[in-house]
């Protein structure tokens, strides 16, 4: 049983097409994220990075190929709708994912969607941001916070729904050296597999178990 | 105490505003712009910075009397035999609606200056805007702060190519452009937007009763200690 665990993948894309705007984005793109990997996909800016990670929780369709995620094949937004919080998917652009008005009521955001008391929601919010350290931030407005800061809340509302797997896209671009340390420690300590979309060579080196590289078409 | 401020110099200004709104007689409206002007005043005094303070309150309240301009190019007009004339009617009740829109612009300035639009958005709610309104006020509030900065940037770049704005044709051509493109930048924002709330679980029509656990994941074993290969 172990060893067929083993084998599934965790997420799994086969032959994976995207096309936008006439342009194919993503070209039968194979890739496998086992239990334990920090899997880091690099290459250029305009690859297809961020589709990539898109498309693999179901938000950009697919031209063509095969996904997989926690074993179960997903092809219709009803496949994919369950496993995103099972699967957290951290924005490259904080601002787009932060809108709760304070840190604490965004961290909430996720774990009442699941279905969670007020009381529980909260409690996950609270764990959350105490993982990422910042729970001092509670109850500033999300508008107010530094690029760091903001990288760290918006990982803490990814936390706050206890993912299985990470999707990361870009988690330290435009932080300077001190919050993207910080930011790399919080991803250390979670402990979980993760698929990250990083241009970061600190960060790669501190965490990645395997990297793909993208190329451009 | 303190927290109590907000609501209360909101709850002042949403009553004076109301009471202004009802007065039909242009002079009673007149002692409330003086009072406004007094009120506008005080607040200048006692600040620490009372000039930059000043200056921005009359600056606010130079954008509240575009719209007094707006009224007076239009209401006071009508079309006759003779051609475009000025109506005494049009006149007494454009001095009104410029009367009551300067009254309760002094007393919105006066009392709220110094409040962040998000303070005031949670100052409502402490006032009992259900929650839903309060909330939806606290994202316009939040994303209407965000599509400024958008334009800020958009601003600062066209700037830094060269672009010099001014009474001309192609300022108005580029402001065309830069209000078009904050719609797509609107709008690309808000499509990311929802794809996170999807991220996080949100699904608008159904949602799960609360149940207190967090379902399981799929593969809740596969939460596993991270071994790095070759470490």
């Amino acid at each position: 049983m172990p060893a067929e665990r083993e084998a599934t993948p965790l997420i799994e894309a086969r032959g994976l097409t995207v096309r936008r705007a006439g342009r194919c984005v993503i070209d039968g793109l194979d890739l496998a994220l086992h239990a334990g990997e920090r899997l880091f996909v690099v290459g250029p800016s305009g690859v297809g990075k961020s589709t990539l990670l898109l498309t693999l929780l179901g938000f950009v369709p697919t031209d063509g190929g095969c996904i997989s995620l926690l074993g179960r094949v997903c092809r219709r937004e009803a496949d994919f709708a369950p496993l995103r919080g099972p699967i957290g998917l951290l924005f490259q652009d904080a601002n787009d994912q932060l809108f709760g008005p304070t840190v604490l009521e965004d961290a909430e955001f996720g774990p009442l969607n699941q279905g969670l008391t007020a009381i529980d929601a909260r409690m996950h919010a609270e764990t959350a941001l105490a993982a990422v350290g910042i729970p001092h931030l509670a109850s500033r407005p999300v508008h107010d916070l530094s690029g760091g800061e903001q990288r760290l809340a918006a990982l803490a509302g990814v936390l706050a729904m206890h993912p299985s797997v990470l999707l990361l896209d870009e988690p330290t671009a435009s932080l300077d050296a001190e919050a993207a340390t910080r930011v790399r420690d919080a991803l250390a300590a979670t402990r979980l597999p993760m698929l990250v979309a990083s241009h970061d060579a600190a960060l790669i080196d501190a965490l990645a178990t395997r990297r793909v590289e993208l190329g451009k078409r | 105490m303190s927290a109590r401020w907000p609501r209360l110099r909101l709850a002042s200004t949403m009553g004076a505003s109301l009471v202004v709104s009802m007065l039909a007689d242009p002079w009673r409206v007149s002692v409330v712009v003086g009072f406004g002007v007094l009120l506008l005043l005080a607040r200048a005094l006692v600040a620490a910075h009372g000039g930059a303070l000043l200056k921005t309150m009359l600056r606010r309240l130079c954008v509240v009397n575009l719209f007094v301009a707006m009224v007076w190019l239009t209401l006071p007009w009508q079309l006759d035999a003779g051609g475009l004339v000025l109506s005494q009617a049009g006149i007494d009740l454009a001095t009104l609606i410029s009367l009551r829109t300067n009254a309760i612009g002094l007393i919105c300035i006066g009392l709220l200056t110094g409040l962040d639009a998000f303070a005031i958005a949670r100052a409502a709610a402490g006032l009992g805007l259900p929650h839903k309104l309060a909330r939806l006020m606290a994202l316009t509030v939040r994303y209407l702060g965000l599509l400024q900065d958008t334009r800020y940037r958009l601003e600062r770049a066209m700037r830094a190519r060269g672009f010099r704005p001014g009474l001309n044709r192609r300022t108005v051509v580029v402001t065309a452009q830069l209000v078009a493109l904050l719609l797509v930048h609107a709008m690309l924002r808000a499509e990311r937007v929802e794809m996170a709330m999807r991220a996080r679980g949100f699904a608008p029509r159904v949602r799960p009763e609360p149940t207190g656990d967090v379902a399981a994941p799929a593969v809740a074993s596969d939460r596993v200690e991270v071994a790095r290969e070759g470490a």
